[in-house]
């Protein structure tokens, strides 16, 4: 599961994330409708087969219609992208990442603070 | 072996003449008919190429019918359609033993030859075939490794809009490539566009789109790859290669077509601005990649340049036209015609040599309206060797009783005989019916043999000491017997009417128009009747 999601096919995966991790392809084109997305029905099939080469996405026969079924759920996959993102630009070191969040004000005093609470509760 | 050789050849001789009948006509039709016509039309040509399939007389058919006869006669001095006059059988001391020899050693010189042809031949056409699928496999693989899938949905949603304007069921993947120069499309059931890496134009896109849409849309994957079978198993034949280019050129042009009969002529233009901009682009990648992609030289994108400017609709009559000029191509590809082969027929039925000589088979060969020549084999099976075009052979032998061929013509058009093996066997009773037919060949041991002749033509030895009986009735028939130990104890009667004549051996006594000769025990009885005009000679 090296390969790397496309941005349009995240909107995707998110529209099936957040219908309970399986969608049925009516369901998926609603969705994008609904947030103004002027998807053409091959243009979202291509994606759909596309993740599902990827293997991030089991088609799923209900009769003639197709339901697309996550095989990953969206906090496996942000754990998945996190630790490639910081392989890839922290070469694996957090504290270099937690200071440029720090010094672009990304992450506030506070939220630090709230971090480092639950990290040492973590340790008890 | 021979034979396939011999349809192969015709193939690739009748192929090249409707290829050269196509091409020579192409005056008259270039700027009359659609391309699209101009493009499949070859596929008749291909067929020809790999199909023997034809009708009973044909050109090619006859010419290497031709062919066979002159080379049999040459092959076997003795032709079995020529009856043995009565007036030569005094010179010829012992006609058949030799020219068997002659005959098997003739004939097994040429097959030598045409197995070490076919090997040649297929080795090559195999090679050639392997190494242009390993070369596409190559080229696929090495595209695979670039491609990065185009995920931008504006591009994408282009592509759609292309796929449903040409009603194209299946859902085409997008990738783009930096390894090449201009647009492909790649994949037989999963079409897949691959575009270089570059910025594009909204309608630069769609022209391109639309283009390698239609080129999926007329199966241009499948009929290259005909014209590549056609190539290899032709590899011999320089019009193959003639037909190839011709192929790849007018599946362009059809191509052009069919993307501008829906545009403009201000998108006409542009469309011929995308082509040209490829060409420049292609100059700098051809070495690279010559091999597969379909890069072509400026002077055919003129000439697909030159046929947009010209497009026009064409007009019902035009259709007419086609239509018949269509169906006078389809005859020629009839008429033309190939050769088709003889039918090896034996039976598959196996007795072992000593029940054979135990059985003392009856053995009947009816004969109706063909030429047989008969030839003694070593084996337990009887066996034919004819063309099933022209004869319809039955054979029925079964372990025990009465065998009997059956031997009569479907179409009669032809010289070609027909070849009977029958086994080296004590023969019990043979029964030999010739109604309008010819036998010829073969030597018997046999108690009792009987012939009825009727408009045809009858000729066989007697084994050396024949122990038995022969009795022929023939009428307006030519009949030529040798012994081969000169009638050792026969006692012979022959009857001929006022219109036959009889040539004996010196020896015979001879009383109005009736011959005997009796000789040592004469418990061999010969009983031969000769009327309406027929012709005997008794060696």
């Amino acid at each position: 599961m090296s390969q790397q999601i496309s941005e349009s096919e995240l909107v995707l995966m998110k529209i099936i994330w957040k219908n309970g991790g399986a969608a049925l392809y009516s369901v998926i084109m609603e969705e994008l409708e609904k947030d103004k997305n002027e998807w053409k029905n091959n243009t979202v099939l291509t994606l759909l087969s596309r993740l599902g080469e990827k293997k991030f996405l089991k088609v799923r026969k209900i009769g003639r219609k197709n339901e697309y079924v996550a095989t990953v759920t969206e906090a496996e996959y942000q754990t998945m992208q996190t630790h490639s993102f910081l392989d890839k630009v922290y070469g694996g070191n957090v504290k270099n990442l937690v200071s440029t969040l720090l010094r672009q004000d990304i992450l506030s005093a506070d939220e630090l603070k709230e971090i480092e609470t639950f990290w040492r509760k973590e340790n008890e | 072996m021979n034979e396939f050789m011999k349809i192969l050849l015709s193939l690739s001789v009748s192929g090249a003449l409707l290829l050269l009948l196509i091409l020579g006509l192409k005056p008259l039709y270039k700027n009359k008919f659609s391309k699209r016509w101009q493009y499949y039309i070859w596929i008749v040509v291909a067929l020809r190429f790999l199909l023997p399939f034809t009708p009973d007389t044909t050109i090619i058919g006859n010419l290497f019918e031709k062919f066979d006869t002159a080379a049999i006669t040459n092959e076997i001095p003795a032709n079995p359609n020529v009856p043995v006059p009565a007036d030569t059988g005094n010179s010829k001391a012992e006609p058949i033993q030799p020219n068997r020899e002659i005959t098997t050693a003739a004939m097994r010189e040429p097959v030598d030859k045409y197995i070490c042809l076919f090997f040649i031949w297929s080795a090559l056409a195999l090679v050639l075939f392997v190494r242009k699928v390993t070369v596409y496999q190559g080229f696929i693989q090495y595209i695979k490794a670039g491609n990065k899938e185009v995920s931008d949905i504006k591009i994408l949603n282009l592509l759609s809009d292309c796929e449903e304007k040409l009603k194209i069921k299946t859902r085409v993947e997008l990738s783009c490539n930096p390894l090449i120069a201009s647009p492909m499309l790649i994949g037989f059931f999963s079409p897949r566009i691959i575009l270089p890496v570059r910025e594009w134009e909204d309608k630069e896109l769609s022209y391109i789109f639309v283009h390698e849409l239609v080129h999926y849309k007329q199966g241009d994957m499948f009929y290259k790859w005909l014209i590549q079978i056609v190539v290899c198993a032709h590899w011999f034949n320089p019009f193959v290669y003639l037909l190839e280019k011709e192929v790849n050129k007018s599946c362009e042009l059809s191509c052009d077509e069919k993307v501008i009969s829906a545009l403009d002529d201000d998108e006409r233009r542009e469309y011929g601005d995308t082509l040209i901009s490829f060409l420049k682009a292609d100059n700098t990648y051809k070495s690279s990649l010559a091999s597969v992609t379909l890069t072509e030289g400026a002077e055919q994108i003129k000439e697909r340049l030159g046929a947009i400017m010209k497009f026009r609709k064409h007009s019902k009559m035009n259709l007419a036209i086609t239509t018949v000029f269509t169906v006078a191509v389809c005859f020629c590809f009839l008429t033309i015609g190939a050769y088709a082969a003889p039918v090896m027929d034996s039976e598959p039925l196996h007795i072992r040599e000593n029940q054979v000589a135990a059985l003392n088979p009856d053995l009947t060969i009816r004969i109706d309206n063909a030429p047989v020549l008969i030839e003694n084999k070593n084996t337990d099976l009887i066996s034919a060797s004819y063309n099933s075009r022209y004869y319809d052979v039955s054979i029925n032998q079964p372990s025990e009783g009465e065998w009997s061929v059956d031997i009569s013509a479907v179409h009669s058009n032809t010289n070609k005989s027909v070849l009977l093996y029958i086994p080296d066997a004590e023969y019990n009773s043979v029964k030999i019916e010739i109604d309008n037919g010819m036998y010829s060949g073969g030597i018997f041991h046999a108690k009792n043999i009987i012939a009825n002749v009727d408009n045809g033509g009858l000729d066989f030895s007697l084994s050396k000491n024949f122990d038995g009986s022969v009795k022929v009735d023939a009428y307006n028939s030519i009949f030529h017997l040798v012994s081969l130990d000169n009638y050792e104890n026969f006692d012979i009667e022959i009857m001929s009417d006022s219109e036959s004549l009889c040539d004996v051996p010196g020896y015979f006594d001879c009383i109005n128009e009736k011959y005997t000769y009796v000789d040592g025990t004469g418990t061999n009885l010969m009983n031969i009747s000769l009327q309406g005009g027929s012709v005997g000679s008794l060696e």
